[in-house]
Protein backbone atom coordinates (compact mmCIF):
# COMPACT_ATOMS: atom_id res chain seq x y z
CA UNK A 1 0.00 0.00 0.00
CA UNK A 2 3.04 2.24 0.16
CA UNK A 3 2.15 3.06 3.69
CA UNK A 4 5.70 2.93 4.95
CA UNK A 5 6.69 5.49 2.39
CA UNK A 6 3.80 7.71 3.08
CA UNK A 7 3.86 7.79 6.86
CA UNK A 8 7.01 9.67 7.49
CA UNK A 9 6.51 12.64 5.27
CA UNK A 10 2.91 12.75 6.31
CA UNK A 11 3.75 12.55 10.01
CA UNK A 12 6.34 15.28 9.85
CA UNK A 13 4.42 17.51 7.51
CA UNK A 14 1.04 17.06 9.11
CA UNK A 15 -0.14 20.00 11.17
CA UNK A 16 0.64 18.05 14.31
CA UNK A 17 4.11 17.06 13.11
CA UNK A 18 4.93 20.61 12.16
CA UNK A 19 3.70 21.98 15.45
CA UNK A 20 5.54 19.41 17.50
CA UNK A 21 8.68 20.25 15.66
CA UNK A 22 8.06 23.90 16.29
CA UNK A 23 7.52 23.24 19.99
CA UNK A 24 10.73 21.24 20.13
CA UNK A 25 12.46 24.27 18.69
CA UNK A 26 11.39 26.22 21.75
CA UNK A 27 13.32 23.76 23.84
CA UNK A 28 16.46 24.83 22.08
CA UNK A 29 15.77 28.46 22.65
CA UNK A 30 15.20 27.88 26.32
CA UNK A 31 18.32 25.82 26.58
CA UNK A 32 20.35 28.64 25.21
CA UNK A 33 18.40 31.50 26.64
CA UNK A 34 18.60 30.29 30.20
CA UNK A 35 22.36 30.21 30.29
CA UNK A 36 22.66 33.80 31.35
CA UNK A 37 20.38 33.30 34.33
CA UNK A 38 21.84 30.02 35.37
CA UNK A 39 25.32 31.40 35.27
CA UNK A 40 24.25 33.52 38.18
CA UNK A 41 22.98 30.48 40.03
CA UNK A 42 26.13 28.50 39.68
CA UNK A 43 29.08 30.88 39.88
CA UNK A 44 30.38 29.48 36.65
CA UNK A 45 30.29 31.89 33.79
CA UNK A 46 29.79 29.48 30.98
CA UNK A 47 28.38 32.04 28.61
CA UNK A 48 31.73 33.64 28.06
CA UNK A 49 33.86 30.62 27.50
CA UNK A 50 37.21 31.48 26.05
CA UNK A 51 39.14 28.72 24.45
CA UNK A 52 42.80 28.38 25.16
CA UNK A 53 44.05 27.06 21.90
CA UNK A 54 47.15 29.17 22.41
CA UNK A 55 50.54 27.96 23.34
CA UNK A 56 51.93 27.58 26.81
CA UNK A 57 55.63 28.23 26.89
CA UNK A 58 57.69 28.95 29.94
CA UNK A 59 61.30 29.92 29.36
CA UNK A 60 64.20 30.66 31.63
CA UNK A 61 67.32 32.71 31.35
CA UNK A 62 70.28 33.15 33.61
CA UNK A 63 70.86 36.77 34.45
CA UNK A 64 72.84 38.66 33.39
CA UNK A 65 73.52 37.92 29.79
CA UNK A 66 71.58 34.68 29.40
CA UNK A 67 69.23 33.91 26.57
CA UNK A 68 65.81 32.38 27.05
CA UNK A 69 65.77 28.61 26.92
CA UNK A 70 63.96 25.66 28.42
CA UNK A 71 66.89 24.83 30.63
CA UNK A 72 69.71 27.04 31.72
CA UNK A 73 72.81 26.67 33.86
CA UNK A 74 73.02 29.50 36.34
CA UNK A 75 76.78 29.58 36.57
CA UNK A 76 76.77 32.74 38.64
CA UNK A 77 75.23 30.71 41.43
CA UNK A 78 77.84 27.96 41.37
CA UNK A 79 79.90 27.71 44.52
CA UNK A 80 83.04 25.81 45.29
CA UNK A 81 84.85 25.56 48.57
CA UNK A 82 81.74 26.22 50.61
CA UNK A 83 82.13 26.51 54.35
CA UNK A 84 79.31 26.47 56.85
CA UNK A 85 77.56 29.81 56.79
CA UNK A 86 78.37 30.83 53.23
CA UNK A 87 75.75 31.87 50.74
CA UNK A 88 75.52 32.86 47.12
CA UNK A 89 72.90 34.68 45.11
CA UNK A 90 71.97 34.12 41.48
CA UNK A 91 69.37 35.57 39.17
CA UNK A 92 66.94 33.62 37.01
CA UNK A 93 64.56 35.29 34.61
CA UNK A 94 61.27 33.47 34.16
CA UNK A 95 59.49 34.31 30.92
CA UNK A 96 56.06 33.51 29.57
CA UNK A 97 56.83 33.10 25.89
CA UNK A 98 53.40 31.66 25.12
CA UNK A 99 50.15 33.31 24.23
CA UNK A 100 48.13 32.52 27.33
CA UNK A 101 48.53 33.62 30.94
CA UNK A 102 50.16 31.00 33.09
CA UNK A 103 51.07 30.40 36.67
CA UNK A 104 54.29 28.74 37.67
CA UNK A 105 55.55 26.77 40.60
CA UNK A 106 59.13 26.13 41.59
CA UNK A 107 60.61 23.03 43.13
CA UNK A 108 64.18 22.11 43.86
CA UNK A 109 65.99 18.81 43.66
CA UNK A 110 69.62 18.00 44.29
CA UNK A 111 71.76 15.27 42.85
CA UNK A 112 74.75 14.53 45.00
CA UNK A 113 78.07 13.66 43.45
CA UNK A 114 80.60 11.19 44.74
CA UNK A 115 83.45 12.09 47.03
CA UNK A 116 83.92 13.97 50.23
CA UNK A 117 82.97 12.61 53.60
CA UNK A 118 79.65 11.23 52.38
CA UNK A 119 77.29 13.87 53.69
CA UNK A 120 74.08 14.78 51.88
CA UNK A 121 74.89 18.27 50.67
CA UNK A 122 71.69 18.58 48.65
CA UNK A 123 69.58 18.19 51.77
CA UNK A 124 71.69 20.65 53.73
CA UNK A 125 71.43 23.59 51.34
CA UNK A 126 68.72 26.15 51.86
CA UNK A 127 67.15 28.66 49.51
CA UNK A 128 65.49 32.03 49.88
CA UNK A 129 63.66 33.44 46.89
CA UNK A 130 63.28 37.12 46.17
CA UNK A 131 61.49 38.96 43.40
CA UNK A 132 62.23 42.32 41.90
CA UNK A 133 65.77 42.64 43.14
CA UNK A 134 69.33 41.99 42.13
CA UNK A 135 71.96 39.54 43.27
CA UNK A 136 75.15 40.66 44.95
CA UNK A 137 77.97 38.35 45.93
CA UNK A 138 80.65 39.61 48.23
CA UNK A 139 83.16 36.95 49.09
CA UNK A 140 81.45 34.32 51.17
CA UNK A 141 78.14 36.09 51.50
CA UNK A 142 75.53 36.64 48.82
CA UNK A 143 72.56 38.93 49.14
CA UNK A 144 69.38 39.45 47.19
CA UNK A 145 67.65 42.79 47.20
CA UNK A 146 63.96 42.84 46.44
CA UNK A 147 61.04 41.21 48.19
CA UNK A 148 61.29 37.86 49.90
CA UNK A 149 58.72 35.38 48.62
CA UNK A 150 57.42 33.13 51.37
CA UNK A 151 59.87 31.98 54.01
CA UNK A 152 63.61 32.44 54.04
CA UNK A 153 66.03 29.51 54.16
CA UNK A 154 63.74 26.69 53.15
CA UNK A 155 65.32 23.36 52.21
CA UNK A 156 66.49 23.38 48.61
CA UNK A 157 65.15 19.91 47.94
CA UNK A 158 61.39 20.33 47.86
CA UNK A 159 58.68 22.80 46.84
CA UNK A 160 60.07 26.32 46.88
CA UNK A 161 56.95 28.32 46.12
CA UNK A 162 53.88 27.83 48.28
CA UNK A 163 51.56 29.37 45.72
CA UNK A 164 51.84 29.57 41.97
CA UNK A 165 53.01 32.89 40.61
CA UNK A 166 50.99 34.29 37.71
CA UNK A 167 52.80 35.42 34.58
CA UNK A 168 51.03 37.18 31.74
CA UNK A 169 51.96 36.41 28.13
CA UNK A 170 55.12 38.14 26.94
CA UNK A 171 56.15 39.16 30.43
CA UNK A 172 59.04 38.08 32.60
CA UNK A 173 59.78 37.91 36.27
CA UNK A 174 63.29 38.13 37.63
CA UNK A 175 63.87 35.90 40.62
CA UNK A 176 66.89 36.10 42.87
CA UNK A 177 67.77 32.78 44.46
CA UNK A 178 69.94 32.88 47.54
CA UNK A 179 71.48 29.52 48.28
CA UNK A 180 73.14 28.99 51.64
CA UNK A 181 74.99 26.31 53.53
CA UNK A 182 73.81 26.78 57.12
CA UNK A 183 76.39 27.47 59.82
CA UNK A 184 75.30 24.29 61.56
CA UNK A 185 76.22 22.11 58.58
CA UNK A 186 77.48 18.68 59.60
CA UNK A 187 81.15 17.82 59.30
CA UNK A 188 80.33 14.93 56.97
CA UNK A 189 79.48 17.49 54.30
CA UNK A 190 83.13 18.36 53.77
CA UNK A 191 84.27 17.84 50.23
CA UNK A 192 80.84 16.79 48.99
CA UNK A 193 79.33 18.14 45.83
CA UNK A 194 75.81 18.43 44.49
CA UNK A 195 74.01 19.70 41.43
CA UNK A 196 70.90 21.61 42.31
CA UNK A 197 68.05 21.70 39.81
CA UNK A 198 65.35 24.33 40.09
CA UNK A 199 62.33 23.16 38.15
CA UNK A 200 59.81 25.72 37.00
CA UNK A 201 56.46 24.26 36.03
CA UNK A 202 54.04 26.56 34.28
CA UNK A 203 50.38 25.69 33.93
CA UNK A 204 47.07 27.14 32.96
CA UNK A 205 44.06 26.79 35.11
CA UNK A 206 45.54 25.70 38.36
CA UNK B 1 -3.89 25.44 2.02
CA UNK B 2 -0.60 26.71 3.23
CA UNK B 3 2.56 24.75 2.71
CA UNK B 4 6.01 24.91 4.12
CA UNK B 5 8.90 26.01 2.00
CA UNK B 6 12.03 23.87 1.93
CA UNK B 7 13.85 26.35 4.14
CA UNK B 8 11.05 26.40 6.68
CA UNK B 9 10.95 22.66 6.72
CA UNK B 10 14.72 22.44 7.12
CA UNK B 11 14.76 24.94 9.96
CA UNK B 12 11.95 23.10 11.67
CA UNK B 13 13.80 19.82 11.45
CA UNK B 14 17.10 21.29 12.67
CA UNK B 15 15.38 23.08 15.52
CA UNK B 16 13.45 19.98 16.50
CA UNK B 17 16.62 17.89 16.36
CA UNK B 18 18.53 20.29 18.58
CA UNK B 19 15.59 20.52 20.93
CA UNK B 20 15.34 16.75 21.16
CA UNK B 21 19.07 16.54 21.79
CA UNK B 22 18.61 18.99 24.65
CA UNK B 23 15.79 16.88 26.03
CA UNK B 24 17.85 13.73 25.88
CA UNK B 25 20.74 15.50 27.57
CA UNK B 26 18.39 16.74 30.24
CA UNK B 27 16.98 13.26 30.78
CA UNK B 28 20.50 11.81 31.00
CA UNK B 29 21.39 14.53 33.44
CA UNK B 30 18.34 13.88 35.61
CA UNK B 31 18.41 10.11 35.50
CA UNK B 32 22.14 9.36 35.31
CA UNK B 33 23.81 12.53 36.48
CA UNK B 34 25.42 12.92 33.08
CA UNK B 35 27.21 16.18 32.60
CA UNK B 36 28.46 17.74 29.38
CA UNK B 37 31.96 19.24 29.49
CA UNK B 38 33.45 21.82 27.17
CA UNK B 39 37.20 21.51 26.71
CA UNK B 40 38.80 24.91 26.74
CA UNK B 41 42.39 23.87 26.29
CA UNK B 42 44.35 21.18 24.57
CA UNK B 43 46.09 19.47 27.43
CA UNK B 44 44.30 16.21 26.63
CA UNK B 45 45.27 16.22 22.97
CA UNK B 46 45.31 14.22 20.86
CA UNK B 47 42.58 12.21 22.60
CA UNK B 48 40.40 15.25 23.31
CA UNK B 49 41.12 18.43 21.39
CA UNK B 50 40.43 22.01 22.36
CA UNK B 51 36.79 22.81 21.73
CA UNK B 52 35.60 19.25 22.25
CA UNK B 53 32.36 18.46 23.96
CA UNK B 54 32.49 15.50 26.29
CA UNK B 55 29.84 13.66 28.23
CA UNK B 56 30.67 12.52 31.73
CA UNK B 57 28.99 10.24 34.24
CA UNK B 58 29.51 10.46 37.99
CA UNK B 59 31.53 7.63 39.49
CA UNK B 60 32.61 6.79 43.03
CA UNK B 61 36.19 7.64 43.82
CA UNK B 62 36.97 4.06 44.70
CA UNK B 63 35.99 2.80 41.25
CA UNK B 64 38.38 5.16 39.46
CA UNK B 65 41.22 3.33 37.75
CA UNK B 66 44.44 4.60 36.19
CA UNK B 67 43.79 5.40 32.55
CA UNK B 68 40.33 6.83 33.15
CA UNK B 69 39.73 10.41 32.14
CA UNK B 70 38.01 12.18 35.00
CA UNK B 71 36.87 15.68 35.73
CA UNK B 72 37.54 17.14 39.16
CA UNK B 73 37.60 20.58 40.71
CA UNK B 74 40.94 21.80 41.99
CA UNK B 75 41.69 23.87 45.07
CA UNK B 76 41.23 27.06 43.11
CA UNK B 77 37.74 25.96 42.11
CA UNK B 78 38.71 25.34 38.52
CA UNK B 79 37.49 22.20 36.84
CA UNK B 80 40.28 20.01 35.54
CA UNK B 81 39.73 17.07 33.22
CA UNK B 82 42.76 14.84 32.98
CA UNK B 83 43.79 11.22 32.79
CA UNK B 84 44.32 9.31 36.02
CA UNK B 85 47.93 8.28 36.60
CA UNK B 86 47.45 6.89 40.03
CA UNK B 87 44.57 6.44 42.43
CA UNK B 88 45.14 5.76 46.11
CA UNK B 89 41.89 4.84 47.87
CA UNK B 90 41.36 5.96 51.44
CA UNK B 91 38.02 4.96 52.87
CA UNK B 92 35.32 6.13 50.48
CA UNK B 93 37.55 8.79 48.98
CA UNK B 94 40.60 8.54 46.79
CA UNK B 95 43.68 10.59 46.20
CA UNK B 96 44.08 11.07 42.46
CA UNK B 97 47.20 11.95 40.56
CA UNK B 98 46.21 13.33 37.18
CA UNK B 99 48.12 14.23 34.05
CA UNK B 100 47.05 15.76 30.78
CA UNK B 101 47.99 13.59 27.81
CA UNK B 102 49.69 16.54 26.16
CA UNK B 103 51.47 17.56 29.34
CA UNK B 104 54.97 16.44 30.02
CA UNK B 105 54.45 16.40 33.75
CA UNK B 106 51.63 15.42 36.06
CA UNK B 107 49.47 18.02 37.75
CA UNK B 108 51.24 19.49 40.73
CA UNK B 109 48.18 19.24 42.89
CA UNK B 110 46.87 15.86 44.03
CA UNK B 111 43.09 15.72 44.14
CA UNK B 112 41.29 14.06 47.03
CA UNK B 113 37.75 13.28 45.97
CA UNK B 114 34.84 11.09 46.97
CA UNK B 115 33.35 11.18 43.50
CA UNK B 116 34.36 12.42 40.08
CA UNK B 117 32.87 12.79 36.63
CA UNK B 118 34.28 10.16 34.33
CA UNK B 119 34.41 11.06 30.66
CA UNK B 120 32.59 8.40 28.67
CA UNK B 121 32.33 10.10 25.32
CA UNK B 122 33.82 13.06 23.55
CA UNK B 123 33.44 14.67 20.18
CA UNK B 124 35.70 17.30 18.69
CA UNK B 125 34.53 20.82 17.84
CA UNK B 126 31.07 20.47 19.41
CA UNK B 127 32.27 22.45 22.41
CA UNK B 128 32.79 25.45 20.17
CA UNK B 129 29.22 25.01 18.97
CA UNK B 130 27.72 24.79 22.45
CA UNK B 131 29.83 27.70 23.57
CA UNK B 132 28.75 29.77 20.59
CA UNK B 133 25.13 28.85 21.07
CA UNK B 134 25.41 30.26 24.57
CA UNK B 135 26.37 33.66 23.27
CA UNK B 136 23.78 36.46 23.40
CA UNK B 137 23.85 36.81 19.63
CA UNK B 138 23.03 33.16 19.11
CA UNK B 139 20.29 33.30 21.70
CA UNK B 140 18.75 36.28 20.01
CA UNK B 141 18.97 34.64 16.61
CA UNK B 142 17.49 31.39 17.88
CA UNK B 143 14.69 33.33 19.50
CA UNK B 144 13.83 35.08 16.26
CA UNK B 145 13.96 31.89 14.24
CA UNK B 146 11.88 29.95 16.72
CA UNK B 147 9.27 32.64 16.90
CA UNK B 148 9.15 32.66 13.15
CA UNK B 149 8.81 28.87 12.98
CA UNK B 150 6.06 28.83 15.56
CA UNK B 151 4.22 31.49 13.65
CA UNK B 152 4.60 29.56 10.41
CA UNK B 153 3.69 26.22 11.89
CA UNK B 154 0.46 27.37 13.48
CA UNK B 155 -0.55 29.32 10.41
CA UNK B 156 0.15 26.15 8.43
CA UNK B 157 -2.09 24.00 10.54
CA UNK B 158 -4.84 26.58 10.66
CA UNK B 159 -4.84 27.03 6.92
CA UNK B 160 -5.00 23.32 6.19
CA UNK B 161 -7.81 22.49 8.54
CA UNK B 162 -9.55 25.75 8.23
CA UNK B 163 -13.24 25.69 8.95
CA UNK B 164 -13.33 29.40 9.14
CA UNK B 165 -13.63 29.65 12.89
CA UNK B 166 -10.09 29.44 14.11
CA UNK B 167 -9.45 33.12 14.39
CA UNK B 168 -9.47 32.82 18.15
CA UNK B 169 -6.07 31.20 18.38
CA UNK B 170 -4.13 33.46 20.63
CA UNK B 171 -1.95 35.53 18.43
CA UNK B 172 1.24 34.37 16.90
CA UNK B 173 3.76 33.36 19.49
CA UNK B 174 5.12 36.30 21.23
CA UNK B 175 8.35 37.91 20.20
CA UNK B 176 11.44 35.99 21.27
CA UNK B 177 11.08 35.42 24.95
CA UNK B 178 13.52 37.00 27.32
CA UNK B 179 16.27 34.47 27.84
CA UNK B 180 15.65 33.48 31.40
CA UNK B 181 11.91 33.42 31.44
CA UNK B 182 11.43 32.18 27.92
CA UNK B 183 9.21 29.32 28.98
CA UNK B 184 6.44 31.28 30.56
CA UNK B 185 4.90 33.12 27.65
CA UNK B 186 4.62 29.89 25.73
CA UNK B 187 3.26 27.99 28.64
CA UNK B 188 0.54 30.47 29.28
CA UNK B 189 0.03 30.76 25.58
CA UNK B 190 -0.95 27.14 25.50
CA UNK B 191 -3.63 27.30 28.09
CA UNK B 192 -6.31 29.24 26.26
CA UNK B 193 -6.13 26.74 23.48
CA UNK B 194 -6.30 23.86 25.92
CA UNK B 195 -9.53 25.23 27.25
CA UNK B 196 -10.68 25.94 23.76
CA UNK B 197 -12.84 22.86 23.77
CA UNK B 198 -11.06 20.53 21.38
CA UNK B 199 -9.45 17.53 22.95
CA UNK B 200 -6.58 17.36 20.52
CA UNK B 201 -5.76 20.97 21.26
CA UNK B 202 -5.83 20.24 24.97
CA UNK B 203 -3.54 17.30 24.54
CA UNK B 204 -1.25 19.39 22.44
CA UNK B 205 -1.18 22.04 25.11
CA UNK B 206 -0.19 19.50 27.70
CA UNK B 207 2.44 18.13 25.38
CA UNK B 208 3.70 21.62 24.82
CA UNK B 209 3.93 22.27 28.54
CA UNK B 210 5.79 19.02 29.02
CA UNK B 211 8.19 19.91 26.30
CA UNK B 212 8.74 23.31 27.81
CA UNK B 213 9.36 21.87 31.24
CA UNK B 214 11.85 19.40 29.90
CA UNK B 215 13.50 22.05 27.82
CA UNK B 216 13.88 24.19 30.89
CA UNK B 217 15.62 21.35 32.61
CA UNK B 218 17.77 20.90 29.57
CA UNK B 219 18.97 24.39 29.92
CA UNK B 220 20.10 23.49 33.40
CA UNK B 221 22.09 20.57 32.05
CA UNK B 222 23.67 22.63 29.31
CA UNK B 223 24.51 25.48 31.59
CA UNK B 224 26.21 23.06 33.89
CA UNK B 225 28.51 22.08 31.06
CA UNK B 226 31.51 23.20 33.05
CA UNK B 227 34.50 24.29 31.11
CA UNK B 228 37.07 21.64 31.61
CA UNK B 229 39.88 24.08 31.52
CA UNK B 230 42.17 21.13 31.47
CA UNK B 231 45.22 22.73 32.99
CA UNK B 232 47.92 22.77 30.43
CA UNK B 233 51.24 22.14 32.06
CA UNK B 234 54.43 23.12 30.35
CA UNK B 235 57.50 21.02 30.01
CA UNK B 236 59.82 21.14 32.94
CA UNK B 237 62.04 24.15 32.79
CA UNK B 238 65.19 23.79 34.77
CA UNK B 239 67.83 26.08 36.10
CA UNK B 240 70.85 24.27 37.44
CA UNK B 241 73.82 25.20 39.54
CA UNK B 242 76.50 23.14 41.18
CA UNK B 243 77.69 23.44 44.73
CA UNK B 244 80.76 21.93 46.27
CA UNK B 245 81.57 22.03 49.93
CA UNK B 246 85.09 22.74 51.06
CA UNK B 247 87.27 20.29 52.93
CA UNK B 248 88.75 21.68 56.09
CA UNK B 249 92.49 20.99 55.82
CA UNK B 250 94.49 19.56 58.68
CA UNK B 251 96.60 22.10 60.56
CA UNK B 252 100.35 21.92 60.33
CA UNK B 253 101.95 20.92 63.65
CA UNK B 254 105.59 21.38 64.53
CA UNK B 255 107.70 20.35 67.54
CA UNK B 256 110.69 22.37 68.71
CA UNK B 257 112.96 21.83 71.69
CA UNK B 258 112.60 24.36 74.44
CA UNK B 259 115.61 26.55 74.99
CA UNK B 260 116.80 28.21 78.16
CA UNK B 261 119.37 30.96 77.83
CA UNK B 262 119.99 29.85 74.25
CA UNK B 263 120.79 26.30 75.39
CA UNK B 264 118.56 23.37 74.55
CA UNK B 265 116.36 22.30 77.42
CA UNK B 266 115.56 18.61 77.15
CA UNK B 267 112.79 18.75 79.69
CA UNK B 268 110.25 20.68 77.61
CA UNK B 269 109.09 20.68 74.04
CA UNK B 270 107.18 23.50 72.34
CA UNK B 271 104.37 22.53 69.98
CA UNK B 272 103.19 25.12 67.48
CA UNK B 273 100.53 24.81 64.80
CA UNK B 274 98.93 26.84 62.13
CA UNK B 275 95.78 26.52 60.16
CA UNK B 276 96.13 27.56 56.55
CA UNK B 277 92.60 27.91 55.35
CA UNK B 278 92.33 31.04 53.30
CA UNK B 279 89.97 33.64 54.56
CA UNK B 280 87.84 31.47 56.77
CA UNK B 281 90.48 30.38 59.28
CA UNK B 282 89.49 28.05 62.08
CA UNK B 283 87.13 28.58 64.96
CA UNK B 284 89.15 26.41 67.34
CA UNK B 285 91.37 23.39 67.89
CA UNK B 286 91.27 20.12 69.78
CA UNK B 287 94.51 18.71 71.26
CA UNK B 288 95.32 15.25 72.64
CA UNK B 289 98.41 13.43 73.91
CA UNK B 290 99.15 9.70 73.79
CA UNK B 291 101.98 8.00 75.64
CA UNK B 292 103.27 4.94 73.88
CA UNK B 293 100.38 2.72 72.99
CA UNK B 294 98.40 3.86 75.97
CA UNK B 295 95.09 5.68 75.93
CA UNK B 296 94.76 9.15 74.53
CA UNK B 297 94.50 11.91 77.08
CA UNK B 298 91.21 13.66 77.43
CA UNK B 299 91.02 16.29 74.74
CA UNK B 300 91.86 19.89 75.37
CA UNK B 301 89.64 22.31 73.48
CA UNK B 302 91.50 25.42 72.44
CA UNK B 303 90.26 28.66 71.00
CA UNK B 304 91.21 29.95 67.61
CA UNK B 305 93.71 32.36 69.15
CA UNK B 306 95.80 29.58 70.73
CA UNK B 307 98.40 28.27 68.32
CA UNK B 308 101.16 26.96 70.62
CA UNK B 309 101.51 24.75 73.65
CA UNK B 310 104.47 23.62 75.80
CA UNK B 311 104.68 20.10 77.19
CA UNK B 312 107.11 19.17 79.94
CA UNK B 313 108.61 15.78 80.65
CA UNK B 314 106.97 15.46 84.03
CA UNK B 315 103.56 15.47 82.42
CA UNK B 316 104.43 11.98 81.22
CA UNK B 317 104.94 8.91 83.33
CA UNK B 318 106.53 5.80 81.99
CA UNK B 319 109.14 3.39 83.35
CA UNK B 320 110.74 2.94 79.99
CA UNK B 321 111.66 5.13 77.07
CA UNK B 322 108.52 5.75 75.04
CA UNK B 323 107.22 7.76 72.12
CA UNK B 324 104.76 10.48 72.97
CA UNK B 325 102.31 11.42 70.21
CA UNK B 326 100.63 14.82 70.05
CA UNK B 327 97.56 15.14 67.87
CA UNK B 328 95.52 18.17 66.88
CA UNK B 329 92.69 19.01 64.54
CA UNK B 330 91.10 22.27 63.49
CA UNK B 331 87.46 23.12 63.98
CA UNK B 332 85.22 25.31 61.87
CA UNK B 333 81.69 25.51 63.25
CA UNK B 334 80.72 21.83 63.45
CA UNK B 335 83.30 20.78 60.93
CA UNK B 336 86.53 19.17 62.02
CA UNK B 337 89.65 18.70 59.97
CA UNK B 338 91.78 15.59 59.63
CA UNK B 339 94.36 15.11 62.38
CA UNK B 340 97.87 16.46 62.35
CA UNK B 341 100.39 14.73 64.60
CA UNK B 342 103.90 15.14 65.93
CA UNK B 343 106.01 12.94 68.23
CA UNK B 344 108.61 13.36 70.96
CA UNK B 345 110.68 10.80 72.83
CA UNK B 346 110.32 10.48 76.59
CA UNK B 347 113.15 9.07 78.65
CA UNK B 348 112.38 8.40 82.31
CA UNK B 349 114.62 9.65 85.06
CA UNK B 350 117.50 7.39 86.12
CA UNK B 351 119.79 6.76 89.08
CA UNK B 352 117.13 7.62 91.63
CA UNK B 353 116.44 10.97 90.09
CA UNK B 354 120.00 12.14 89.63
CA UNK B 355 119.45 12.11 85.89
CA UNK B 356 116.11 13.86 85.18
CA UNK B 357 113.52 12.65 82.72
CA UNK B 358 113.79 14.16 79.29
CA UNK B 359 111.41 14.91 76.44
CA UNK B 360 113.02 15.52 73.08
CA UNK B 361 111.53 16.23 69.66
Amino acid sequence: MGRRNAIRPKGLSSPRGVRIRALLCIGTVLGLGAVGTLAAWTDEATATATFSAGTLALKLAAVPGGTLADSVAVTSMNMTGMYPGVSRAGMVEVANSGTVPLAYLLAGTASNGAGGLGGDLGSALTVSIYTGGTATNNGLAGTCSGTLIGTANIPLAGPLLATARPLAPATTEALCLLVALPAAAATELQGTTTTATFTFTGSIGS
Amino acid sequence: MRTLTRTQNFLLTVGATLGTLCLLTALAGILLGAKPLIFRSGSMEPAIATGSLALSLPVDATSIRPGDVVSVTNAAGVRITHRVLDSVPAGDSARLKLKGDANTVADTEPYTVTAADKVVFSAPLLGYGVSWLSSPAATFLAGIVTAYLLYVSFRYGRGQKSRGGRRAVPSPPAPPPPPAEGGRPRASGGRPRASGGRRSKGARGVAGLTVLALAGTTSVALTHAPEARAAFTDAENMATATFTAATLPAPTLGCTQNTVLLLPDNSTVDLAWSHNNGSTGATGYRFTTQTGNGPESSPIELGAATTARSVTANETSSAVQVVVTFRIYSKYQLWRSPLASSTARYTPSALGGLIPATLTC
